[in-house]
């Protein structure tokens, strides 16, 4: 076990390592350059941030002396926020982003799970029927209408709520829904299949026999066996929780890092694109390592000693 | 299905029609209404986009300043105006095209990718394998929309860079399905008996592996489409996406996003026809998927 976590943490350098290349190489084929934006610098100027940013270099020496500062754990410099280096701006994004997603990630789990055993409870029946109806609604309104139409529902209609903006309790319930119904609708449907597997094996069949109380039999027998394929499921809804965070911190004005790295590709602000994109990349790897992991605990037959689990 | 009832059989007994593969999966698609109908309704949006010039009651980037912000059921604009005074219905039907074909071409250009790597990576050496898998393991540990954002400032605005952006980093999962369908494949009877008579890998891969794995490419390939909907909408949404004055659904929302709290309307009629194709396509990809399943 410890083998197999060894070697999937190195597995992950090249990777990384890669990613980091493909972007630098996109970023910088990519029209235009930082200074661009604002009013046209004259030529010396030009030259003169470019030398300061070694901006001058060649390309293969730039990507070097990044790769250096990153060995240190240095990002580099922002160029759309002078005077503060990479970290520093990611720091004050990241808090907002990760308090979305990790209470969206909640919700999905507490509510997608048990929508999904009682689906498959009541298979073809009318509380099946609804709560299906419920997730695919869920998992095909695009986060960005569906934050609109609660704004308008919520913040315009009723009152009830904030439409925007970050730091209070109440701004962070809207935002947080938005993003947690595409996650919670895909739980939900994986769950239902899955249990709807388990339901007719013997080893249910039997539990019920020996006269076990039905949330005993539901919650140890059959969710228990059910768990695989749910929790492979948990590495498409991190990727919806990072695409929805885009949107959603759009919509509702949230300062966090999805905004800031669209702002980011505008301003051609090369070391925050850079250290977005990484800090999504290693988000994700750590996050698919963790998800392999669980499914080895979970089910002792995964056999970790071949490549891929 | 071919019906091949000959004389002889007709009289006396009846003789079960020879059932297909496909024959069985229609029948059962036929029976699940919320398929059927999310075909009906993609083949109406497919119809409306492809011939809009004849459906929209006018061009989707005509400006009347003296009508703008009209509310729903205006005689001469069905579904009101946006800011510029655009028809909105005329918008819509031209953003059914860009919606759609935007999701069929990054489609096609996943096919194109991810089945040719699964299949080499399948069927060739250990080291052709181990490479493919290596750079595929690579792309997928690539965010999608971070992908697609960084490809799309490289290549510039242009609604054909989109599904390109989105096919080159989209593929990995079908070239990983792909693989192991090969993989499995491999070992069974017809496979090694087509081996023993000589005949060479790459027409085993393509004449007898191939058309084994038709039906879970099939099935993921419509899922996919609402996916591709989804990430188009939200990328112009963002401001990446199809340059302004283009119809697509995701800038119609965006750009009613800002009259939002008076003219509501502006993002509810572009949200509902993302939410509502995405339903439809949804609806078939899992009838599909349950009619094609072999387990049934």
């Amino acid at each position: 076990m410890s083998h197999y976590l060894f070697r999937r943490l190195l597995e992950l350098i090249p990777v990384l390592l890669f990613v980091t290349l493909i972007t630098f190489t996109l970023m910088h084929l990519a029209p235009g350059g930082p200074w661009d934006r604002q009013r046209t610098l004259p030529p010396t100027v030009r030259a003169n941030l470019n030398a300061y940013y070694a901006l001058d270099q060649p390309l293969p020496v730039q990507f070097g002396r990044y790769l250096l500062g990153l060995l240190r754990g240095d990002l580099g410099v922002s160029f759309s926020n002078p005077g503060y280096s990479v970290q520093e701006v990611l720091g004050r994004g990241i808090a907002a982003t990760v308090q979305l997603g990790m209470l969206a990630g909640t919700v999905a789990v507490v509510t997608g799970v048990p929508l999904g055993i009682l689906a498959a409870l009541r298979q073809n029946r009318p509380a099946d029927y609804l709560s299906m109806l419920v997730a695919i609604i869920g998992y095909t309104t695009p986060s960005f209408v569906l934050g609109l139409f609660l704004i308008v529902i919520f913040a315009v209609e009723l009152r009830w709520l904030p439409p925007g903006g970050w730091g209070r309790p109440a701004q962070i319930v809207l935002p947080v829904i938005t993003l947690a119904t595409a996650p919670t609708a895909i739980l939900a449907r994986y769950t239902r299949a899955s249990m709807l597997d388990v339901r007719d094996h013997d080893f249910v069949r039997t539990a019920h026999a020996k006269g076990l109380r039905e949330h005993v039999v539901i919650v140890r027998h059959m969710l228990r066996n059910a768990l695989g394929p749910i929790i492979t499921v948990l590495g498409p809804m991190m990727a919806a929780l990072v695409t929805g965070s885009f949107v959603v911190e759009q919509v509702f004005r949230i300062p966090g890092i999805g905004r800031l790295y669209v702002s980011a590709i505008f301003a051609r602000d090369y070391p925050l694109i850079m250290g977005t994109t990484l800090l999504y990349a290693v988000v994700v790897a750590i996050f698919n390592l963790v998800v392999d992991l669980l499914a080895v605990a979970l089910d002792p037959r995964v056999d970790t000693t071949q490549g891929r689990a | 299905m071919k019906a091949q009832t000959t004389p002889i059989h007709r009289s006396t007994t009846r003789v079960p029609q020879p059932r297909t593969l496909w024959g069985n999966a229609w029948c059962r698609l036929r029976r699940n209404h919320a398929a059927i109908l999310g075909l009906m309704a993609m083949l109406l949006v497919a119809t409306i986009a492809s011939c809009a010039e004849r459906c929209a009651p006018s061009p989707y980037d005509l400006q009347d300043m003296s009508a703008t912000l009209q509310p729903i059921g205006t005689p001469g604009h069905l579904l009101g105006t946006d800011q510029l005074g655009r028809d909105l219905l005329s918008r819509l039907i031209y953003g059914a095209r860009i919606s759609l074909g935007v999701a069929t071409l990054a489609q096609l250009l996943v096919l194109l990718i991810g089945i040719p790597i699964g299949l080499i990576a399948g069927s060739g050496g250990c080291w052709r394998d181990e490479i493919l898998m290596r750079g595929t393991d690579i792309i997928y540990a690539f965010p999608d929309l971070l992908f697609v954002i960084v490809m799309l400032s490289v290549l510039g605005r242009n609604v054909f860079y989109v599904p390109v952006a989105m096919g080159l980093i989209t593929w990995t999962t079908l070239a990983r399905l792909v693989r192991a369908q090969v993989i499995s494949l491999r070992t069974y009877d017809f496979v090694l008996a087509a081996e023993v008579i000589g005949v060479p890998t790459w027409q085993i891969v393509l004449r007898h592996i191939l058309p084994h794995m038709l039906t879970p490419i099939i099935v993921t390939v419509t899922l996919g489409v609402p996916q591709f909907i989804l990430l188009e909408a939200t990328l112009s949404f963002i401001g990446i996406g199809a340059p302004p004055p283009m119809p697509s659904w995701g800038l119609m929302v965006n750009e009613g996003f800002t009259a939002i709290f008076s003219y509501p309307h502006l993002v509810v009629i572009p949200g509902s026809a993302i939410a509502l194709t995405m339903l439809s396509c949804t609806f078939v990809g899992d009838g599909l998927r349950d009619a094609l399943d072999p387990r049934q």
